[in-house]
């Protein structure tokens, strides 16, 4: 068990026997959702003395009777003081712990969860059925997440650890109850999905939209369970205005369903230039596909935002990034319900709809690893609204608003959009990784990597070696590229094959993979990027839409070059681009064995 | 009818058990015996199939069943509108319907696990040949999900008693009058047996933390399972292990690492 000065003074854990004593409903003091909400302070911090001035009485629901945070749909543990066992005790359930104590963020997160999966319960789409296990005060640091995790008697349960934070004195993931819905909803998500098995999930590869759209749902689903508590003058489209908003000091990673990120010149006005993308006017529009990639928070200063949320930003195909899209869709959708239905009933539709389209997303096959894009799952919304109570009408709205978020509809890519790009001056269409040292620590395992820096940085194909390769598709079309799944075939496979599942998420056969790429300018952003006055170093080539893509092993492909691969030898990559959004394209890329 | 109903019933689920058996689940540290008999499970109530990893559909011994449909076959009974895309060496990949299109029986119910189970039986009996299932890599109700719009019954594919991974899942997607809305299948028909286990399990172990990052080298290593890891044809007796969610799978018989994937979600 770790220590801290926190532990030695407030050290408490429920003690190891358990008796059935206390009724199932319990006191607790919260700070619900979040402290910014409940002090009605924007500029309230991790560090206030005041913090407990705000706090709210309310009743914890469902409990277990045996006097620990335990119940029906959750039960909530201490990670670091108690070794994973229950901390906060009460023979009568009373939960009440000044915020300073550990056991204050045990009791918000049971208050959170179980409320929320109470609500899931109540629109029948309860999963997994057993109550998640929250780990507060979890042995990590500035995150937190979902996993299936095996007992001691190799049983699987869900688990979701919340952190607390090593860069800002008293603030704690728990606190924050946009991310434990968040986190719960991923385990939802991924029961729905995979049936259950701690081995799969939506994601397929590292990026793709699958975990886009895995990520947006949690976001979404936060913000609409929590949007009844938020107060006229905050933005209920805010996603975690607490621990991602204020944890890392000169640094806000907040999200947002709203149309267009905070530094758009527009966004005051409720992001006036809907839809729009412009360097010069400072506007980025979330509508797909050209509205991937951009981040959300206002972390740039000067007149080019724009331009230097692209220059800046390192993580454009991140997967949190890039589901914003979907988020603000799905929240447009329950805003435009709430009207005709109400907020609660809204709520509950909207989260129907969803939820139920989950469990109708394709699964994999060796025809298509990663076969869930944005597009195919607001299809699927629209085929299955009826089942779960969408009228007519909430269903024509529900396709306006898809429609104008590029969800649905709009125009397609046309045949033939698809060719060869610049690639590098070492090798034409392509860029090829081979330092060693670079891609034995991408891939953990040195022995894959045989060559030495003697071949290995010419970035070139040189017999024996194993690399990591990106092709430079480029886009002719004038729109843009979103979502393509790249099924990438050896027509050499003697001479260059691909290496397995333990470096390719989509390894199909020695001769065959697939990847993902999340977008390729078309011409036109291109234009709207490029000119103007403050001109972005873009352009319609995958390598220029996303630059920083060779600095990470999230979207190569690996291949192994034959020992006896004769120098000077051609051989071919045949890509055949399949993007959501239009008809796929076969690009053939020639590489010169060196 | 409802005596042509339950012989019905009868020749599908004997069919059946031409490809669905038993299987070992796989400790560690030791291989428990398979059971002589293949334990019946059907779940009591919804969501509650997922309880167990080891769900086996209810079988008995029966006679060599049906061949199944040819694709045309099978849009005559399921729904002209079924779409279909086709893999490697034309075996079935999807197939998508649409709600409201051929029903199931009349007692069908997206809420009774009983019924789910049995169409979705009764559907890949149908497709077995499309698919390409075959009796020596019989498949096994890994889950089954129902509410009162849908339903879902995820299969996983066995090799020489154990779970095949990556591939060799199929998912049948059920309408709410059991319409056929959705299939997806990675089924493989021609795995190659792997090679018998040289490795240790605590070698494995070792194995699977070298190859973390030193912080995770000392964390408590779960699970162990074996299972045959498919890389294209090659088969390969293998080791699965979590090490603070991180999905580890080491060759049983060369200590290679097969996987290494992250498989926490922030």
């Amino acid at each position: 068990m770790k220590q801290t000065g926190r532990e030695a003074s407030n050290s408490s854990c429920a003690p190891e026997s358990l008796l059935a004593a206390a009724p199932g409903q319990g006191q607790a003091s919260v700070l619900y959702p979040d402290p910014v909400i409940a002090s009605r302070d924007p500029a309230i911090s991790p560090g206030s003395l005041k913090l407990d001035l705000y706090a709210s009485a309310v009743t914890l629901e469902h409990l277990g009777g045996r006097g620990v945070l335990e119940g029906s749909y959750v039960e909530v543990r201490n990670g670091l003081s108690c070794g994973e066992w229950f901390g906060a005790f009460d023979s009568k359930n009373r939960f009440q712990y000044a915020h300073s104590d550990p056991r204050f963020q045990e009791t918000l997160s049971y208050y959170t969860g179980d409320r929320f999966r109470a609500r899931l319960d109540e629109l029948r789409y309860l999963a997994p059925v057993e109550p998640v296990r929250i780990v507060a005060h979890c042995d990590l640091r500035n995150n937190a997440y979902f996993q299936f995790a095996p007992d001691s008697a190799g049983r699987l349960y869900p688990r979701v650890c919340l952190s607390d934070s090593s860069l800002t004195k008293g603030a704690y993931y728990s606190d924050d109850a946009a991310v434990t819905i968040h986190e719960l909803q991923h385990a939802t998500t991924t029961d729905l999905y995979t049936g259950g098995k701690r081995s799969e999930q939506l994601n397929q590869f590292y990026y793709d939209e699958a975990g886009a759209l895995n990520e947006a749902v949690s976001d979404f689903v936060a913000l609409v369970a929590l949007a009844p508590a938020v107060p006229e003058n905050f933005d209920p489209r805010q996603f975690s205005r607490w621990a991602l908003d204020k944890f890392t000091p000169g640094f806000r990673g907040t999200r947002g369903a709203n149309r267009c990120p905070e530094y758009d010149s527009r966004f005051g006005s409720r992001c006036g230039g809907f839809p729009g993308l412009s360097s010069e006017a400072n506007t980025v529009s979330y509508v797909y596909p050209d509205g991937l990639g951009w981040p959300y928070a206002d972390n740039f200063t000067g007149a080019d935002k724009v331009r230097q949320a692209f220059n800046l930003y390192p993580a454009k195909e991140e997967i949190h990034n890039t589901g914003l899209l979907v988020t603000g869709a799905l929240f447009d959708l329950y805003e435009t319900l709430k009207l005709s239905h109400g907020e609660r009933l809204a709520e509950g539709l909207v989260m129907k709809a969803v939820l139920e389209a989950i469990r109708h997303l394709p699964r994999p096959t060796a025809a298509n690893r990663s076969p869930v894009t944005f597009r195919g799952f607001a299809a699927t919304l629209l085929e299955w609204g009826p089942a779960v109570g969408l009228s007519r009408e909430d269903l024509d709205a529900a396709e306006r608003i898809f429609t104008e978020r590029g969800l649905v509809g709009g125009r397609m890519l046309e045949a033939g959009w698809a060719q060869r790009g610049e690639g590098t001056p070492e090798s034409p269409g392509v860029r090829i990784e081979d330092l060693p040292q670079i891609l034995k620590s991408w891939l953990g395992t040195p022995d894959a990597i045989p060559q030495g820096i003697e071949t290995g940085r010419n970035n070139k194909l040189d017999p024996g070696e194993v690399v990591a390769l990106w092709f430079d598709l480029r886009n002719v079309s004038e729109v843009t590229a979103g979502g393509i799944l790249l099924k990438v075939t050896s027509l050499d496979p003697d001479a260059v094959s691909f290496l397995g599942y333990e470096a390719n998420p989509g390894f199909v056969a020695p001769e065959e993979t697939q990847i993902f790429y999340s977008k390729i300018n078309g011409t036109a952003a291109t234009a709207a990027l490029t000119s103007g006055l403050y001109p972005i170093a873009t352009s319609n080539s995958y390598f220029k839409t996303v630059p920083e893509f060779r600095s990470r092993p999230v979207t190569p492909v690996w291949i192994k070059v034959s020992p006896t691969a004769v120098r000077g030898q051609v051989v071919t990559l045949r890509v055949e681009a399949m993007p959501s959004n239009g008809s796929a394209a076969i690009v053939e890329f020639p590489i010169t064995i060196n | 009818m409802r005596t042509r109903a339950l012989i019905l019933s009868f020749v599908i689920a004997t069919a059946l058990w031409r490809f669905t058996r038993p299987v070992s689940p796989g400790p560690l540290s030791e291989v428990a015996p398979a059971p002589s008999n293949p334990p019946a499970y059907l779940p009591a109530r919804p969501f509650e199939a997922k309880a167990s990893a080891q769900a086996v559909a209810t079988a008995t011994p029966a006679a060599v069943g049906s061949r199944g449909l040819t694709w045309e076959g099978l849009q005559a009974k399921y729904g002209k509108g079924l779409r279909a895309e086709f893999g490697k060496g034309g075996r079935l990949a999807s197939l998508r319907g649409v709600p409201g299109g051929v029903p199931g029986s009349a007692d069908f119910s997206p809420d009774d696990p009983d019924e789910v189970i049995r169409r979705a039986r009764e559907i890949l009996v149908d497709a077995r040949q499309l698919l390409g299932l075959q009796d020596s890599l019989p498949v096994e109700i890994s889950a089954t999900k129902t509410n009162p719009a849908s339903a879902q019954v995820f299969f996983q594919e066995h090799s020489e008693g154990l779970q095949l991974a990556p591939q060799g899942k199929i998912v049948v997607d059920l309408g709410p009058k059991g319409e056929l809305v959705g299939l997806d299948s990675d089924y493989v028909p021609d795995v190659r047996p792997a090679k018998a286990a040289v490795l240790a399990a605590e070698e494995a172990v070792r194995r699977a933390l070298a190859a973390l990052p030193e912080p995770l080298r000392q964390a408590k290593v779960e699970g162990g399972a074996r299972l045959i890891w498919l890389a294209g044809r090659d088969a390969r007796l293998a080791y699965e292990f979590f090490v603070e969610g991180r999905q580890v799978v080491v060759d049983a018989e060369n200590g290679r690492i097969l996987w290494l994937r992250d498989r926490r979600e922030s």
